[in-house]
């Protein structure tokens, strides 16, 4: 996937995962049999993306049955990154779920105006 | 050292070809190990699971430096790997000489020439059941990268345990991450009861119930289990 090439920037706070006061969004992954959850605080945008694409790559590779992404913490989110959810939406299995928990307006503006509240289940 | 995003996607790659179910877990996490450490090109790497005692042995390590390691954090109740697992949250010890979060380990692992240590823990169920190390005789050793690759790695651990525990296999590691989960609740109940008795943050109730466990020779989950029928009684 071309967007795991993005070039490295080790002055960009986005390349600093984890370190809170720093970067711009912090993904934490909770895992149980049936569903897997993504949680975004923070910004989806051009520079906070990449992080997004890679820490959901392996989780995609194991097919889960049910994917969340929980949005209740992401302020804000570009189309790119919408289009992104969108190609998550085509790795998985076709009976798999992919649920947005709780988007904030804003955000639940950009699935809506991009088309791809359609490849997901919107929740909350 | 710089692990750059091609290693990633080739060893994600890789191990995607895992096939999840198929393979006995203890290969799986080995292999995932095994991985980690190649794309570190670090000094070691580790695997720890929880078991019923709260305590986390190693489940795969890539050589015996880890083994030490843990061996260390064991002897001295403290560490990066017991943090991480504790409050679950990814640890960067970059420094272990300047380090003093953990006094006694960091001595000991430096005199063993271990100098940086990063410990991310593996999330199951809202909790963690156990943590991913990497080490390195080096300070500093460590991009961004290298911390968000770390962080897919135990993904990718905490689903290949979701799929144990689903599965069939009716392992001793599933039996052993199962006490774990059931000795952890009761832990998190005595930290409740502490917390609203004394009004002290979480972390302070777990020390305070781990002290009194060391200071007592008894079991962790004895003196928590002890503590939640105290408060039920008392109320």
């Amino acid at each position: 996937m071309t967007w795991l090439d993005s070039p490295s920037d080790p002055s960009n706070p986005a390349e600093r995962p984890g370190r809170p006061g720093r970067t711009l969004i912090v993904i934490e992954v909770d895992v149980t049999p049936d569903t897997i959850t993504v949680t975004l605080i923070g910004e989806l945008d051009v520079t906070t993306r990449p992080m997004l694409a890679e820490r959901l790559l392996p989780i995609l590779s194991t097919k889960p049955r049910r994917l969340v992404l929980d949005m209740t913490g992401t302020d804000f989110m570009d189309c790119g990154s919408a289009r992104l959810i969108a190609s998550a939406r085509r790795w998985l299995p076709g009976e798999a779920r992919l649920v947005v928990r709780r988007p904030s307006r804003a955000v639940r503006r950009v699935l809506e105006l991009t088309g791809i509240d359609a490849y997901c289940e919107i929740e909350g | 050292m710089t692990v750059t995003p091609r290693d990633v996607r080739h060893a994600l790659n890789e191990l995607g070809r895992l096939r999840f179910g198929e393979m006995r877990v203890e290969e799986a996490m080995h292999q995932i190990v095994q991985t980690t450490h190649s794309i570190f090109s670090v000094d070691g790497a580790g695997l720890m699971l929880a078991d019923a005692e709260h305590q986390l042995p190693n489940a795969a390590v890539s050589d015996d430096r880890v083994r030490r390691l843990e061996e260390l954090q064991t002897r001295h109740a403290e560490g990066p790997c017991i943090t991480a697992f504790d409050e679950k949250v990814l640890v960067r010890a970059e420094d272990l000489t300047l380090d003093l979060r953990w006094p006694a380990f960091s001595q000991a692992a430096v005199d063993q020439g271990v100098r940086a240590v990063l410990a991310s823990p593996i999330p199951y169920n809202q909790d963690a059941v156990g943590v991913v190390a990497v080490m390195s005789h080096e300070a500093h050793p460590w991009s961004g990268e290298a911390e968000l690759a770390l962080l897919a790695f135990t993904d990718l651990a905490a689903l290949l345990i979701a799929s144990m525990m689903i599965g069939e296999q009716q392992t001793e590691l599933a039996a052993q991450l199962q006490s774990a989960l059931n000795s952890r609740a009761i832990i998190e109940q005595a930290k409740g009861v502490l917390i609203g008795q004394q009004g002290i943050s979480a972390h302070a109730a777990y020390e305070q119930i781990r002290a009194q466990a060391r200071a007592e020779r008894r079991k962790v989950t004895l003196v928590a289990a002890e503590l939640v029928s105290q408060a039920v009684r008392d109320s």
